[in-house]
């Protein structure tokens, strides 16, 4: 049995019942994090549903979106309520953020993917909008939208694993700080 | 023990490269994609930080990428700020009345007397007050997107804390 305490002491697992068993990263801020985004996301598709119904707000909501996104009419998907707020790339890439971020928050641990991926993932998406820009066609609003989502997915995924990270770096702080104790 | 190495530099250097392509007419389009170059100033800050950390022998992670990101999307906002508002002005270009446009191209339900007299408020200050209100905007969204991309650089470029790498926590205080 000797041979289960050398592996142990190698990967620095806890070898008997004293030592306290790391607790999982509080939900709190990636789950408050999540919500917004699932939100202003939501948005999004809610701007063009409210303004079919005359909605007061919904013109001044869809102005929130403009620092972001060009909000051409052409360039964004329709819904059956007239153009979303922003362009199918930006759709995409706030979707695939949410997916990323609701992945890590529900699993409270961090996947963090080979930063390759990143690059990868990002190719299409920068090629289509250097075609747009230098006048070559240019891709549909949905394969474009299809497109963003895993660059999306992917930055959601690595601020998830920031998030999780800070969560756990400021209680590890907070429990080993003398002011705490007592 | 080796000390955390200063964010100022790469904040500067990347905000004010950031800055500067973001204020150039057509480059800054690629700020359409969801601010992509302010996001991109933040993860370049946090790849020039971690390099530096790197080299140093100190632990990098998301909280030290937030903080350098938040700097550089501050240092991109004056940057793209200024040299932005000095361009508009060298060229005659993002004048209040293209603005005011754009708002009643949005559909917006302003009361035209409103918009009369905002126009004429603009007007009479000479530009100064749109120079104000657009780097107010610029430093807005310099802060917000940097955060985002130098957490999103904290992920990618993490440097791991070694056996005795300064993490920046104090050591526990002797025992008896």
């Amino acid at each position: 049995m000797r041979w289960i305490g050398r592996v142990l002491a190698h990967y620095r697992l806890p070898m008997n019942n004293d030592s306290p068993t790391p607790r999982p990263p509080s939900r709190l801020v990636p789950a408050i994090v999540t919500a917004c985004a699932l939100l202003f996301t939501m948005g999004v598709v809610a701007v063009p549903w409210l303004a079919s119904r005359d909605f007061l707000l919904a013109p001044l909501l869809r102005l929130g979106y403009k620092p972001g996104c060009h909000q051409i009419p052409e360039r964004c998907l329709d819904l059956g309520f007239g153009p979303m707020a922003v362009c199918a790339r930006c759709a995409g890439l706030y979707l695939g953020g949410c997916v990323g971020l609701l992945w890590t928050t529900l699993r409270n641990r961090s996947s963090r993917p080979r930063p390759l991926w990143l690059a990868v993932v990002a190719i299409p998406t920068v090629l289509d909008f250097a075609a747009g820009q230098i006048g070559l066609p240019s891709l549909g609003n949905w394969p474009r939208f299809a497109l963003a989502v895993p660059l999306g997915l992917l930055a959601g995924l690595y601020l998830g694993d920031a998030l999780i990270e800070i969560v756990r770096q400021n209680s590890r702080s907070y429990t080993s700080s003398p002011d705490s104790v007592g | 023990m080796n000390q955390a190495p200063s964010m100022f530099k790469p904040a500067v250097i990347s905000g004010a490269a950031f800055g500067i392509a973001g204020s150039i007419p057509v480059i800054n389009w690629i700020n359409c994609a969801c601010c992509a170059l302010i996001i991109g100033a933040g993860l370049f800050a946090a790849f020039l930080y971690s390099k530096e950390s790197r080299k140093i022998g100190v632990s990098f992670g998301p909280g030290n990428g937030a903080t350098v990101g938040v700097l550089a999307g501050l240092v991109y906002g004056v940057v793209a700020g200024v040299v932005g508002g000095a361009i508009n002005a060298a060229f005659g270009m993002g004048d209040w009345q293209q603005a005011i446009e754009q708002i009643q191209a949005s559909g917006a339900d302003i009361d035209p007397a409103t918009l009369e007299q905002i126009s004429s408020f603009m007007e009479s200050s000479g530009g100064a007050m749109m120079f104000l209100i657009g780097l107010f905007f610029s430093l807005l969204c310099g802060a917000i997107f940097g955060v985002i991309g130098g957490l999103i650089g904290g992920s990618v470029f993490k440097v791991e804390a070694q056996p005795g790498m300064y993490t920046g926590t104090p050591p526990p205080p002797p025992i008896g």
